[in-house]
C-alpha cells in the first residue's frame, strides 16, 4: 500500500511534505552529517492552508513519516528521532 | 566578414577544448564552472557519480565579497539569514553561482546519483570552500546549532582558520 503523503527534497535546506493537497516545509539542513527530527520542525502549512491549526498527535505522526521515509525508505544512515 | 571571422575562431576554440579534454588536459567539469550547459551526467558505477561531484564541487564559484559572507545553522536560522542577507545586501551559500548551481543537482532527491552520506560529503566540501573564501567579518545565525552540525564542524574551524576574516558576528544575539 502506498503512503498517503509524498516527500520532496528539493533543496539542501528544507524537505517538502505533501499530504491531502496540503503542502508544508520542513527546515532539515541535509549537510549535517545527522539528522534531528522533532516536533518543533513541523511548523504549518503552506498557504491557502496557512491558518489551519495542527494537533500535535498530527505534528508526530508527520515527524514519524518523515523519519520513515528518510531512514527506512531513502538510507539515511544517522536520522535521530525525538518524539518528546 | 566580421561575423564569420568570430564563427571560426569561436570554432577553432571549441575544437581545441574538445581536444584537451581527449588529452586529458582539462577537466571537463570546467565547462560546468563557466556556465555552459552540460550533458546531465549519467553514471553506472556509485563511485564515478561521487568523484564527478568532488571535482566539480572545487570548481564552483562561492566567491563573496569582503564583509558579505553569511552563515546559518540550527532550527529557524536559515530563513532569518536569508532576510539579513537580502536587506543588508550580503550573501549566503545558495545566493552564490556555485551554491545555486549545486543545490539545482537535487543530490539528496530520490533518484539522485549520489547516496544520503555522498551527497553530504559533496556538501560537506562546498561548505568548506565557502568559509575559506570568506574574506572581513562574516555574520552567523547559528543559535541552537547542534555540534554535530556542518557549520560546528566545518565551517566554523575554516573561519577560526581563515586569515583573510576578520570578526565572526553570531547575528542572532545582536
Amino acid at each position: 500500500m502506498s503512503p498517503d503523503y509524498e516527500i520532496k527534497i528539493p533543496h539542501f535546506y528544507c524537505l517538502e511534505y505533501q499530504e491531502q493537497g496540503r503542502v508544508m516545509f520542513l527546515e532539515i539542513d541535509f549537510r549535517d552529517p545527522v539528522l534531528y527530527l522533532d516536533r518543533t520542525l513541523v511548523t504549518g502549512w503552506q498557504p491557502p492552508d496557512h491558518d489551519l491549526q495542527i494537533a500535535p498527535a498530527d505534528k508526530i505522526r508527520i515527524i514519524s513519516n518523515v523519519y520513515d521515509y528518510l531512514a527506512r525508505q531513502r538510507g539515511f544512515d544517522k536520522v535521530e528521532l525525538d518524539l518528546s | 566578414m566580421m561575423q564569420g571571422f568570430s564563427s571560426k575562431k569561436l570554432l577553432k576554440s571549441w575544437v581545441m577544448a574538445l581536444t584537451l579534454i581527449c588529452l586529458n588536459v582539462l577537466p571537463l567539469t570546467t565547462f560546468a564552472a563557466t556556465g555552459v550547459p552540460l550533458e546531465p551526467a549519467k553514471f553506472v558505477p556509485q563511485q564515478s557519480a561521487v568523484e564527478y561531484y568532488l571535482e566539480l564541487v572545487e570548481q564552483l564559484d562561492v566567491t563573496t565579497a569582503i564583509n558579505k559572507s553569511v552563515f546559518y545553522s540550527g532550527p529557524g536560522n536559515r530563513k532569518l539569514a536569508e532576510i539579513y542577507a537580502i536587506a543588508e545586501d550580503k550573501t549566503t551559500l545558495e545566493m552564490t553561482p556555485g551554491g545555486k548551481q549545486l543545490d539545482d543537482q537535487r543530490l539528496f532527491e530520490q533518484g539522485s546519483p549520489l547516496t544520503p552520506a555522498q551527497a553530504t560529503q559533496v556538501w560537506g566540501r562546498l561548505s568548506q570552500r565557502y568559509a575559506q573564501q570568506a574574506a572581513g567579518d562574516v555574520f552567523c545565525f547559528v543559535t541552537g546549532a547542534r555540534p554535530t552540525g556542518v557549520f560546528t564542524t566545518v565551517e566554523l574551524p575554516e573561519l577560526k582558520k581563515n586569515k583573510k576574516v576578520g570578526n565572526i558576528y553570531n547575528v542572532s544575539r545582536l
